[in-house]
C-alpha cells in the first residue's frame, strides 16, 4: 500500500538522469502515484524514466502557456484528473551582476518564473474544475534564504516563486488545495554543470564540506521524499510552507 | 531608484496571461537599470520598493508578491557583488496602499551619506503592517477566491 496509490501526479523538468525531477517521480511513483514525467528535452531518458515507473513521457516547454494547457489537458485525458503537481523545471547561470546579458535574464525568468506561474495556474484551475483537494509543489532553493553572487536571476526567480506560493497557498485554500515548496541546497543536477565550484573539484569539495550532514550532496531521491510529505496525508495541514532539504547547507558555516 | 511595485490586482485563478506579463516587464527593466546603473560605477545606491505582499501573502495581490520578492533578492545578490565597487543595494516596503511619503523618507535616509553601511536591508515603511496579520480575511478581495 503506497501513500499516494491511485493518484495522478505530474511532474515538470523531470527526465534528466541526475535531475531532482527524476527523484521526484520516482518517489511519486514508489508510493502509487501515476505520474506524468515532463520535460522539453531529454526525450529518451524521458521515455526511459516513464517506462521504469510505469508512467507516460510528455514534451512541453513550461515557459509557454499554450503548451502547458494543452499538458494539463492531455495528462488529465490519459491518467485522470490531477492530484499532485511538481512544478520543478528549472535554469541557471553563473554571470557577475554587471554582466548579467538580457539574453539569460529573459530566458531563467521564462523558465523559473513564468513556467512556475504558469504550471501553478493551470494546475489549480485543472483541480478546481475537477473538485480535487489537490497538491502543488514548487522546486524553490536554499536561494530563498540567503543570496549568492553570480546568481542574482536565478535567485530571484526562486524568491519569486516562494511569494508565488504562498499567495496561491492563501487563495487555494478554500479549494482544498495546498501549495508549498521544498529547498534543494546542492545537487549534482545537469543544473549545476555550468557553475564555477562543479567545474573546479577544489572548489566543489570545499563547498561541499561546509554541509553538516554527511558533506555531500542531496540524493535526487531526497527530495522526492520531501514532496512525497507534501502530497501525501501527511501533509494534510500544510500550506505555504517551505522545507529545506540540504543537509544543512544554510545553517552551516561558509568559508 | 526603481518602483513601487504595481501590478495587477486580482484573484490568482483569474489572472491572465497579460496581467503576468506586465509584470514580469517591470521587474525586467528594474532589474536590467540596476545592472546598467551599476557597470563600471565606483559609488552609488540602488534602491527596489517592493511590495507589502511580498514578505507575507496578501489574497489578490499575488503579482505584486512575486515582483516584490525578486527585487528583494535582486537587491540583496547586487549587494554582495556591488560593495566592491562602494555601490549599496536595498530594498523599501510599502504599505499594502503605499504612503508615497513614508517611502520617500527611508529612500531618502538609504541614498544617504548616514546610509554607507547599510546594505542589503529590507526596511518596512508602512507603519507597520507587515507586522499585524492581515492576510485573511484579505483587504483586497470581498469574498475567498
Amino acid at each position: 500500500m503506497g501513500r499516494l496509490d491511485g493518484r495522478v501526479a505530474l511532474v515538470t523538468g523531470a527526465a534528466h538522469e541526475r535531475g531532482i525531477g527524476r527523484g521526484i517521480v520516482r518517489e511519486l511513483a514508489a508510493e502509487g502515484a501515476s505520474v506524468a514525467v515532463v520535460d522539453v528535452a531529454h526525450e529518451e531518458m524521458g521515455e526511459a524514466l516513464a517506462a521504469e515507473v510505469g508512467g507516460r513521457f510528455y514534451p512541453a516547454d513550461v515557459s509557454d502557456r499554450g503548451q502547458v494547457d494543452e499538458l494539463v489537458e492531455r495528462v488529465e485525458s490519459d491518467l485522470g484528473p490531477l492530484d499532485v503537481v511538481a512544478s520543478n523545471a528549472g535554469v541557471a547561470d553563473w554571470q557577475p551582476f554587471t554582466e548579467i546579458t538580457d539574453e539569460s535574464f529573459d530566458r531563467i525568468v521564462a523558465v523559473n518564473l513564468t513556467g512556475a506561474f504558469n504550471v501553478g495556474q493551470a494546475s489549480a484551475k485543472a483541480m478546481v474544475r475537477s473538485g480535487r483537494p489537490g497538491r502543488i509543489v514548487f522546486t524553490s532553493s536554499v536561494h530563498v534564504q540567503m543570496p549568492f553572487a553570480t546568481m542574482a536571476v536565478y535567485g530571484a526567480t526562486k524568491q519569486g516563486v516562494r511569494a508565488l506560493c504562498e499567495a496561491m497557498a492563501v487563495e487555494l485554500a478554500p479549494h482544498g488545495i495546498r501549495v508549498n515548496h521544498i529547498g534543494p541546497g546542492w545537487v549534482l543536477s545537469a543544473l549545476n554543470d555550468p557553475s564555477p565550484a562543479v567545474a573546479d573539484p577544489e572548489e566543489l569539495k570545499k563547498s561541499l564540506a561546509t554541509i553538516p550532514i554527511e558533506q555531500r550532496p542531496a540524493d535526487p531521491r531526497e527530495l522526492g521524499r520531501a514532496v512525497v510529505y507534501f502530497a501525501s496525508s501527511d501533509g494534510d495541514y500544510v500550506t505555504g510552507e517551505y522545507l529545506r532539504v540540504d543537509g544543512g547547507f544554510v545553517v552551516g558555516t561558509f568559508s | 531608484m526603481s518602483g513601487p511595485v504595481e501590478a495587477q490586482r486580482s484573484p490568482f485563478l483569474e489572472l491572465q496571461q497579460s496581467d503576468w506579463d506586465a509584470m514580469v516587464a517591470e521587474l525586467r527593466s528594474a532589474f536590467l537599470g540596476a545592472r546598467d546603473y551599476a557597470r563600471g560605477r565606483q559609488g552609488g545606491r540602488i534602491v527596489f520598493v517592493s511590495a507589502a505582499a511580498a514578505a507575507r501573502p496578501i489574497a489578490g495581490a499575488a503579482l505584486e508578491a512575486v515582483a516584490g520578492a525578486f527585487l528583494t533578492t535582486t537587491a540583496q545578490v547586487a549587494a554582495v557583488e556591488l560593495a566592491e565597487q562602494g555601490i549599496t543595494a536595498n530594498v523599501v516596503v510599502p504599505a499594502l496602499e503605499p504612503d508615497a511619503q513614508a517611502v520617500d523618507a527611508v529612500v531618502g535616509f538609504l541614498v544617504s551619506d548616514d546610509a554607507r553601511g547599510v546594505t542589503g536591508a529590507v526596511i518596512a515603511a508602512d507603519g507597520g503592517f507587515s507586522i499585524t496579520k492581515q492576510s485573511t480575511p484579505s483587504p483586497l478581495l470581498d469574498e475567498p477566491a
